[in-house]
């Protein structure tokens, strides 16, 4: 993260043209302002020089309402972007934007709430920014997800299509998620795929980093448009690079250094856990950088593998968790590839070994038959005898 | 090479003179088959190898990481290696367009009825239905189409193993060439594939050698030698029946 000591003179300049303007009239000091422009700057791989542009943007910002719908969720994801305390989300996000509508938080209820909801998609028709977290159930026309009596899909059909831009939070928004999971009953599906041709951003994960939240809405806030995306929709900026190109374990890795039991002297010295299941090889997002918690660790950082849950279907194709690769399909829970390949060529070289016994003595026999085969006792490169007509 | 219209057993009558029979040397695999034969094999060698070492490390660097680059080097290996074996695939697909006769596809994919025939005598030949292989100069039929299957193996390889190598890359050939195949199976599952595809290689390989020796034995004609040197020597026998189209032998 960028530390606000060394910002370059452009950005005082900013802070000093803001002096008298709204931040110093927020309950956050403009020093905690700065540094959470900074750390968005990085967070969103810009140059440090556009440090300025942000600050200026959210000078200006005239509080675009927001509003925050929940499905087939755990909240995961609200809690995440709310307890993302540095560099300061719920103080400075939540004062940027007017957040109309978000169950978890808001302070109405009932028709209240729903009032909100609805003046919002009224009065700011095409400009609001809309959040979808939690899947959306497909099966049985949707009921296994109502809200006021409107199944999940209804209601963001008639939020998300009004909208400026739909964020799709968390792996179960984005992809579908758990609920998805093989043996789902629900038919759950992510935003994108319940709700074909919107202008979506996927910002997956389980949970979605908070500051990768901050850093889109900012992000639009500075430039007027969503983050460039990845062929799945999920910002560049989040999901451009690999974890494993990132982790700080990689020297390990390339040294052959694994941890090869939990706890073990390698587990011990930090090495890498891919022999542990670690799936940060399939996995593109920026945790290694941004980190959870306040920036105080991640799954990696803390000794556990990566299980890539900011990808499609990552229950499913990242299980078993703990092993480098997934079990043979059709071979029963416990099958390794390992185990499926050896048995494999087992079986051909005990086949190729009973067919040869079975050669050698169909050539016995022949031979105990009186009938030495005539080609046996060739001269080769003898002259070719041509066959001839009868 | 012109065959006279004769029956085989008049061959047989003409070539076999006091229970030895002429040998002919005709000149079956070309260069470029035999090259791309030991390229691959030496290419699949180093890539189990290197490969199952990236999927089970067998072994450890010991001591400072900074000093080490055991698993990089080994992946180095696997890719560079991956790149001589897709070239050889690839050059070998095209030479069973472009090829000398025995390099072509027909002795690959059997679409004629003497061929379709062949595989049946080729199965009952091995499952001791029939004494004697039927002649070939060039593969048999049931060869052809186990050559056909590794090379389908060959290009699933190629394919899952550019995609697991495209994920280093954050654009450009690779992500958009191969990238695909992450997309629609999930990296984890293309690693599986490419495992196992491995040990389906591996299990191909003791079958092959065991049916060269085999046929070797049987026949005598040099084919283990064949592909190191190009050369079968057959009797006319083989060379009738085989260009006749593995017409049914007609009995006097
Ligand atoms: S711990 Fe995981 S992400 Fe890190 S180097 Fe090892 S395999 Fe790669």
């Amino acid at each position: 993260m960028a530390n606000p000591e060394i910002l370059s003179d452009g950005v005082w300049a900013a802070l000093e043209r803001s002096m008298t303007s709204r931040t110093t009239s927020r309950n956050v000091s403009r020093r905690k302002f700065l540094r959470f422009c900074s750390a968005m700057t990085a967070a969103l791989a810009l140059p440090l020089s556009y440090t300025t542009q942000v600050v200026e943007a959210l000078e200006q910002t005239r509080r675009p309402a927001l509003v925050w719908l929940e499905f087939q969720d755990c909240a995961g994801n609200s809690e995440a972007a709310l307890r993302a305390s540095h560099p300061g989300f719920a103080e400075i996000v939540l004062d940027l934007l007017s957040w109309n509508y978000h169950e978890t938080v808001m302070a109405p209820s009932g028709k209240a709430a729903e009032k909100s909801l609805a003046d919002t998609l009224k009065d700011e028709k095409g400009k609001y920014i809309a959040i979808v977290e939690g899947s959306i159930p497909m099966a049985n026309n949707g009921i296994y997800c109502t809200i006021g009596g409107r199944t999940a899909l209804d209601l963001a059909k008639e939020v998300c299509s009004n909208a400026y831009a739909t964020i799709a939070i968390g792996t179960c928004a984005t992809f579908g998620g758990l609920p998805a999971a093989e043996g789902g009953i629900t038919g759950a599906v992510g935003v994108g795929d319940a709700i074909p041709g919107l202008r979506l951003l996927n910002l997956s994960g389980c949970p979605a980093n908070g500051a990768n939240l901050a850093a889109t809405i900012v992000h639009w806030l500075t430039f007027k448009e969503l983050p460039a995306t990845d062929s799945l929709k999920r910002p560049l900026f989040a999901h451009g690079d690999r974890i494993h190109d990132l982790c700080p374990r990689r020297p390990h890795y390339d040294a052959g250094q694994f941890v090869r039991a939990w706890g073990d002297e390698g587990h011990r010295l930090g090495w890498c856990l891919y022999q542990m299941g670690c799936k940060g090889p399939n996995a593109n997002y920026n945790c290694p950088q941004v980190q959870f918690n306040d920036a105080t660790g991640w799954p990696i950082g803390v000794g556990h593998g990566c299980v890539g849950c900011a990808s499609p279907k990552f229950w499913d194709t990242m299980t078993p968790f703990y092993r480098a690769l997934p079990s043979v399909p059709g071979f029963g829970a416990e099958s390794t590839a390992d185990a499926f390949g050896t048995g494999a060529v087992a079986v051909v070289a005990g086949l190729t070994a009973a067919h040869a016994v079975g050669s050698i003595i169909r050539n016995q026999g022949a031979k105990s038959n009186g009938q030495p085969k005539a080609k046996k006792t060739i001269e080769p490169n003898q002259t070719p005898a041509r066959p001839t007509e009868e | 090479m012109e065959i006279p219209n004769s029956s085989s057993s008049a061959n047989k009558a003409n070539g076999a003179v006091g229970g030895v029979v002429d040998r002919q040397v005709v000149y079956v695999w070309d260069l470029a088959i035999r090259l791309t034969h030991w390229i691959n094999v030496f290419a699949i060698l180093i890539l189990s190898l290197t490969g199952y070492f990236i999927y089970s490390p067998f072994m450890e660097g010991r001591g400072e990481a900074t000093n080490q680059y055991l698993m990089g080097t080994i992946r180095f290996v696997h890719f560079a290696t991956a790149f001589v074996f897709a070239v050889n695939v690839l050059f070998r697909i095209y030479w069973s367009f472009a090829g000398t006769k025995y390099a072509r596809w027909h002795q690959f994919v059997p679409t004629s009825r003497s061929r379709l025939r062949g595989l049946g005598r080729m199965l009952r030949y091995y499952s001791f239905l029939r004494r004697e292989p039927p002649p070939q100069v060039g593969h048999n039929p049931l060869a052809g189409l186990a050559y056909t299957a590794i090379h389908i193996l060959f290009v699933i390889q190629i394919f899952t193993g550019f995609a697991l190598y495209s994920l280093a890359y954050r654009t450009g050939f690779w992500p958009s060439t191969f990238g695909w195949v992450n997309l629609l199976m999930g990296t984890p599952l293309v690693r599986l594939v490419h495992d196992i595809v491995m040990w389906l290689i591996i299990a191909f390989t003791i079958h092959h050698v065991y049916s060269g020796i085999l046929l070797e034995i049987e026949e005598r004609s040099g084919l283990l030698g064949s592909i190191v040197t190009g050369y079968k020597s057959l009797t006319p026998n083989h060379i009738y029946e085989s260009d006749t189209a593995n017409l049914p032998k007609k009995k006097p």
